[in-house]
């Protein structure tokens, strides 16, 4: 079963019922973008941005500009707020890992599927697991999440 | 807070030296209509709530409020600023810099809106290190913050790879 914020309880999910599917794809703009628009109060010390910095990041680790790793989570959370009502999922927690490079013009399908429900001390829990997996079929980034009902 | 030195002068943090407690200097951040609707463009996100009162208000709450995840914008992860104020560079802050990405995140939320005008007081400080059975280095930084009420408004881990035993992880497409 598809579940839907508008329409989800306790009582009728189900282990295995599935969250909408949300595709994201970044520009090099928007990477720019997270860094132009949450700009921080002046840093005495500056570094090299892996996100922004194309020669520094063709020598790194990834050998490219990436996205924000954050960004990624903030795309699972929103998936996460498809299914559950805004007020639960900010009663929650999420634990993601981001397991490969996502790079400008990716197309990232997120997906997500109840994995458990329980009750433990007094709260209606719903474990949920979300993936990210990009237009070569790599899972780029996996999360557990826990949304109280 | 260490005596202040040129950045030529600052030597470099190393592994060996990470200490779970560590902790930055508090930065405060204050929250606007400007940068809840900012925060949710910068991840893609249209939902009305983060843009237009009535919207939120019909979500239950007073106005447009800050998305979950933007703990990461209003109680930002310091850690250049967390290893400057004890007298050290970050690797991404050298002369040959390398970069030390982030790998995930574990965000517990508080249940406690942030509205225009909250003020967010925030620390980060090394949460704990562990090595993969690869040789793969990583640190957990945690980050936590109250609003001007003394409420916790976030708490959450930001980890990074510190090093990484193969060199490089490029992607073969």
């Amino acid at each position: 079963m598809l579940i839907q914020a508008a329409t989800v309880s306790f009582d009728s999910i189900n282990v295995g019922d599935q969250l909408p599917t949300m595709q994201k794809s970044e520009t090099q703009e928007d990477i720019d973008n997270y860094l132009i628009l949450n700009e921080r109060p002046d840093r005495e010390i500056e570094g090299m941005n892996l996100h922004i910095d194309s020669e520094f990041a063709e020598q790194g680790i990834f050998g490219s500009m990436v996205n924000y790793g954050v960004s990624t989570c903030g795309f699972m959370v929103e998936l996460l707020q498809t299914a559950f009502p805004t007020r639960n999922v900010t009663r929650g927690s999420i634990s993601m890992r981001a397991l490969e490079p996502i790079q400008a013009n990716d197309v990232v399908t997120y997906t997500g599927e109840v994995i458990d429900k329980r009750e433990e001390e007094g709260k209606s829990l719903v474990d949920v697991e979300v993936r990210g997996v990009n237009q070569m079929g790599q899972t780029v980034a996996v999360a557990k999440a826990t949304v109280p009902l | 807070m260490t005596e202040a030195k040129t950045k030529d002068e600052m030597p470099v943090w190393t592994w060996e030296m990470f200490e779970p407690g560590l902790e930055s200097p508090p930065i405060v951040m204050q929250v606007t209509r400007e940068s809840i609707a900012n925060y949710a463009k910068s991840v893609l996100n249209n939902n009305p709530i983060y843009y237009d009162d009535d919207a939120a208000k019909a979500e239950g709450y007073d106005s447009v409020f800050a998305a979950p995840t933007m703990v990461f914008a209003y109680a930002p992860m310091q850690r250049w600023e967390l290893f400057n104020s004890l007298g050290y560079l970050l690797p991404e802050q050298t002369s040959e810099p390398r970069s030390t990405p982030f790998v995930g995140a574990e965000v517990t939320f508080q249940d406690v809106p942030v509205y225009p005008g909250d003020e967010v007081t925030s620390t980060t400080s090394v949460h704990r290190t562990w090595e993969s059975r690869s040789g793969n280095k990583f640190v957990s930084f945690r980050v936590v913050g109250h609003n001007q009420r003394g409420e916790k408004v976030c708490d959450y881990l930001y980890n990074i790879i510190w090093e990484y035993s193969r060199g490089r992880k490029v992607r073969q497409s």
